[in-house]
């Protein structure tokens, strides 16, 4: 992820150019709903919160401070909105449509280009995935979330949850162990 | 190195994030131990697993969806504080 990039954008937006906003939001729309999903499970309250995550960034961008990285203040902004979700969200159609395992639909982009056997395959993975990241603690799954899915360092995930890098080593740790327990008994 | 420290280190060996030192004994153990070795497979077996699952694509729109409700959100705002 490209900070120069990033500060030159930020820095455009903000003396009024909108149309760099819109660059952000593209270049990052991906992971962010990625996030999203992984850490919500439903797909509307996924999307929904994704949204939010871009407004938010929008009305809060002139606050940014640029010696941080761009991308790990998005992440935090991200992590902070899928737990307001959580809390007031638990609705009746969220909590069905987890009880039936909601996590791919038939819209999904990243299934289209794809054969009808590795589809079946990813979908599965995906659920399975899916299934043990619900059973875990927020906290855990938001950094096995961070560094598994969205790859980010040890470094990167102790700056976007405003932490020390020996209480990611060892959140991330246990949340191995845990998903090892849940995981290995059903491959 | 014992089985219990072994233990500790081995989710930061999958993520790349021990020191030359550490790595080297740590790989060194559990290529002597059983039980430590069996860990290792089952987390690295959970690891592929998402590596497999992947990332996601926002859905078709997500960026033009967000462009216009901020748009109606400014015009709005500048209706009501003109
Ligand atoms: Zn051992």
């Amino acid at each position: 992820m490209n900070k120069t990039d990033d500060t030159d954008l930020i820095s455009r937006f903000n003396s009024g150019e909108v149309s760099a906003f819109e660059e952000l939001v593209l270049k990052y729309q991906d992971k962010i709903y990625t996030l999203c999903r992984y850490m919500l499970r439903n797909i509307h309250d996924a999307e929904d919160a994704a949204q939010d995550v871009f407004f938010k960034a929008y009305r809060n961008l002139k606050d940014f401070k640029p010696e941080a990285s761009f991308y790990t203040w998005l992440y935090r902004i991200g992590i902070n909105t899928c737990h307001d979700y959580r809390r007031k969200s638990f609705s009746a159609s969220s909590f069905l449509q987890s009880l039936s395992g909601g996590i791919t639909s038939p819209s999904d982009q990243s299934l289209f280009d794809t054969t009808p056997e590795r589809l079946h395959e990813l979908k599965e993975t995906r659920k399975s995935i899916e299934f043990a990241l619900a059973q875990m603690p927020e906290k855990l799954r938001a950094v096995i979330v961070l560094r598994e899915i969205e790859e980010l360092t040890y470094e990167e995930i102790a700056e976007v949850l405003n932490s020390s890098i020996g209480t990611v080593k060892s959140r991330i740790s246990r949340a191995r162990e845990m998903l090892r327990e849940i995981l290995i008994k059903k491959i | 190195m014992k089985c219990r420290s072994a233990r500790k280190m081995m989710s930061a060996l999958i993520d790349g994030e021990l020191r030359p030192a550490e790595k080297e004994s740590l790989t060194r153990h559990i290529q002597d131990c059983g039980d430590c070795r069996k860990l290792h497979h089952e987390m690295l077996a959970v690891h592929d697993l998402f590596t497999a699952a992947g990332q996601h694509k926002a859905p078709q729109g997500f960026s033009k969806k967000v462009m216009a409700e901020l748009r109606t959100e400014r015009k709005s705002y500048s209706e009501t504080f003109a």
